[in-house]
């Protein structure tokens, strides 16, 4: 097989000719983007294969790209007591006698003595490269894209990064309903950003906002607008984007261009193993404040709460509840005896109450919309007993206030944003752009969250350092360990992890007063 | 695309059971090139050891409590090697090498003989994250992948002498033993999979001709 490989490589030569385009400013070549793709994924315009020299093994080249041991900007590591070399262009040509950091002595490489080391593993002098270094077979093409972009990528310009600025993208529905929230936080990041340019930004460079306003109505439309702010205004990353749903269009093409997103607005999605990698969210979702509701009860209620009723809907939503009520339960020993679900806008209130009514189970864990929360109230407060009644407040909103008195009395409600310790030095912060700026302030929980994003932006920024990009970013974030924020409890990331503070307080309605009454701290799940 | 990958081992059984002829193979050409630059071929080190196979509680991939080494091993022959998914440089090579093992036990794996990959990285290589990992290497019943608390994996690691403090500086190494006689050996650096199967061939043999003989 591999005896092919030389004649394939000369067809190559002839093939290729002399295309070597330069690198152009910012952007990259044709040629580059090419080499780009081989370097970052494995993959040419023909098959890629890696013969694993250590191993005897043959393996298709994506298993096997550049990036995985001499990572982004070919700066090598140190890794299971491997070197792997730093093959920035300047350091393999650099002319110079001495044995090398790899030990191993010889001339500067030249593009064919390159591309003799990328698929015969020589280096220049002829010397055998380490074992743990793939022996490539690939198109003449392809190692030319190669060899194209391997000289322009320590230099690669990042995206959103110049000398003078950091631009950090906002996408915002300029109609509809969330137009007045999303005009508070717009105003609320715009004055945040003035305020940290005139205390000299980040490495001497502004942070500039860079707003990009959709219309909601259109279909397509955030997905355009992101389009935009990636491809046309080159942003590093998003702060607070309102209106981008995590399962949408949009959010999965800045996954894909693995651009970061920090604290999108309105969505909470489960931020554990699994989550997307570059976006990072605040809030606990749905199944974990399920799990915090579930501890509330094995430990505040009198005595365990043996037998459980779970009532959700039928959605998203619905389901994570039921799953983290469930799998919460079983940890903490506790019985789920009845369960029911039904279909959005289809509900039989009286059915549910027969069934997780009265004293048939010790407490009901509901997750689904507020209308059926208050038509299970109504028709459940005709009866007897005091079964406490747990919603996450994020799904039922204000409806059970309308709640018949004595079902009231019964309900608690998980709160993932605890009310903020007015007393710190960041809620005086926000309290002092909001005045200057004229944020406004009927959108409270959006700006909590949108400040909140922009002290983890400035985190990663600063951790990042002055060469900051995508990568480092979303690393050094990636990392953070219970960061106060001043306006949220304290985040943690990591490699598991995107979701700051998934936690929960539990609240009541005082039915005297109609104020919500904290019964529990905000905690993390145990 | 897995499917594709083929060893020096498979392919040449692959082209001995189809043509029954001496084909140009892959090890054959690597060998002759090898030769032609007049180098030695490469030496692994190996060798018996002792090992300490503490009784504890792990993980698999799927969350499953398992216990070491009774029932992760039990009787069976094994191979060992560690890794953490968040890994780039060395452990898609220990990976590669555990594929083609996987190929070409077949349905030997999980019956006699099971191939164990242990994280080094268990804060980060929670199960789901390992199940992942697994389902990249179309791992098949047999093929475990473990993990648990740190200090219970650390303690396995010290078990069978492969503990690194640094856990990103793990070195490439192998161990291949037998449950019931606790005879292990150790590969140190990048075995070859007929490297180990060899003396997974060994042990089992050992076995098959006790077995005649009790």
């Amino acid at each position: 097989m591999r005896d092919s490989f030389p004649r394939r490589a000369l067809c190559g030569i002839l093939l290729a000719g002399v295309l070597v385009a330069g690198a152009s400013g910012a952007g990259l070549g044709e040629r580059e983007k090419k080499g780009k793709k081989i370097y970052m994924e494995g993959t040419g315009r023909k098959k890629i294969t890696a013969f694993l020299p250590g191993a005897g093994i043959r393996a298709p080249g994506a298993g096997f790209p550049c990036v995985n041991c001499h990572l982004a900007g070919g700066s090598g590591q140190l890794e299971g007591g491997v070197r792997s070399a730093d093959i920035a262009w300047d350091t393999l040509t650099k002319e110079y006698s001495g044995k090398r950091p790899s030990g191993r002595a010889h001339p500067a490489y030249t593009e064919e003595s390159l591309r003799t080391a990328v698929t015969e593993g020589l280096d220049a002098a002829g010397n055998e490269l380490n074992a743990a270094h793939p022996r490539y077979e690939m198109a003449r093409e392809d190692l030319d894209d190669l060899i194209a972009y391997m000289k322009v990528m320590d230099s690669e310009s990042v995206p959103g990064v110049t000398d003078a600025a950091v631009r950090v993208g906002f996408l915002y529905p300029a109609k509809g309903p969330l137009e007045e929230g999303a005009r508070e936080v717009r105003t609320l990041l715009s004055g945040y950003a003035a305020e940290a340019n005139a205390r000299g930004g980040f490495y001497n460079r502004r942070l500039e906002l860079v707003e990009i306003p959709f219309d909601p109505s259109v279909e397509g439309a955030a997905l355009a607008a992101a389009r935009t702010a990636v491809e046309s205004e080159g942003v590093l990353c998003f702060l607070a984007n309102i209106g981008i749903p995590t399962d949408g269009a949009a959010a999965a093409y800045l996954s894909r261009e693995r651009v970061p997103v920090f604290v999108p607005l309105l969505s909470a999605p489960e931020g554990g193993y699994g989550a997307d990698r570059y976006t990072f969210h605040v809030l606990a979702g749905i199944k974990d404040q399920a799990r915090v509701m579930v501890d509330f009860l094995s430990e505040s209620l009198n005595g365990p709460a043996n037998r459980l009723g779970i009532l959700y809907a039928k959605d998203a939503s619905g389901e994570k509840g039921a799953e983290g009520a469930r799998e919460q339960a079983e940890k903490r020993g506790l019985r789920v005896a009845a369960e029911l679900s039904y279909v959005p806008g289809v509900f039989d209130a009286l059915d549910a109450v027969r069934r997780m009514g009265g004293d048939r189970v010790d407490a009901v864990l509901y997750f689904g919309g507020p209308s059926e929360a208050l038509a299970f109230a109504r028709g459940a407060s005709g009866e007897k007993g005091n079964t406490p009644f747990l919603a996450p407040a994020t799904m039922v909103g204000d409806a059970l206030r309308a709640a018949p008195p004595g079902f009231l009395r019964r309900v608690y409600l998980a709160a993932p944003l605890a009310p903020p310790d007015e007393g710190t030095r960041e809620m005086a912060d926000l309290q002092r752009i909001r005045e200057k700026y004229s944020v406004g302030d009927r959108h409270r929980s959006f700006q909590l969250l949108a400040y909140a994003g922009a002290v983890l932006l400035e985190e990663g920024l600063r951790r990042s350092g002055k060469g900051v990009t995508r990568e480092k970013l979303v690393g050094a974030i990636g990392n953070v360990w219970k960061l106060q924020t001043g306006v949220t409890p304290p985040l943690t990331y990591n490699a598991n992890r995107r979701t700051g503070a998934p936690g929960a307080a539990i609240v009541r309605v005082d039915p005297g007063t109609g104020r919500l009454v904290t019964v529990a701290e905000w905690r993390e799940p145990q | 695309m897995r499917r594709e990958w083929r060893s020096a081992g498979s392919a040449r059984t692959l082209a001995a059971l189809a043509l029954a002829a001496a084909i140009a193979c892959f090890p054959a050409s690597a060998a002759t090139e090898e030769a032609k630059r007049g180098e030695a071929p490469k030496e692994i080190s190996s060798g018996s050891v002792t090992v300490r196979l503490h009784d504890v509680l792990l993980l698999d991939q799927d969350g499953r409590k398992v216990r070491f080494p009774g029932d992760v091993i039990g009787g069976r022959v094994v191979v060992i090697d560690t890794f953490f998914t968040t890994c780039g440089l060395v452990c898609p090579i220990l990976g590669a090498i555990f594929s083609d093992l996987q190929e070409q036990l077949g349905d030997r794996l999980d019956r006699e003989v099971r191939l164990i990959s242990i994280t080094v990285d268990p804060l980060t290589d929670i199960p789901p994250r390992l199940k992942n990992y697994a389902a990249q290497w179309e791992a098949r019943p047999g093929w475990l992948f473990l993990t648990g608390e740190k200090k219970t994996v650390d303690r396995v690691l010290e078990g069978i002498g492969m503990y690194s403090p640094d856990f990103a500086d793990h070195p490439p190494a192998f161990l291949v033993g037998d449950g019931k006689t606790g005879e292990w050996t150790r590969f140190y650096g990048f075995a070859t999979p007929e490297q180990l199967m060899e003396k997974v061939t060994e042990l089992t043999g050992k076995r098959a001709a006790g077995g005649k003989s009790s």
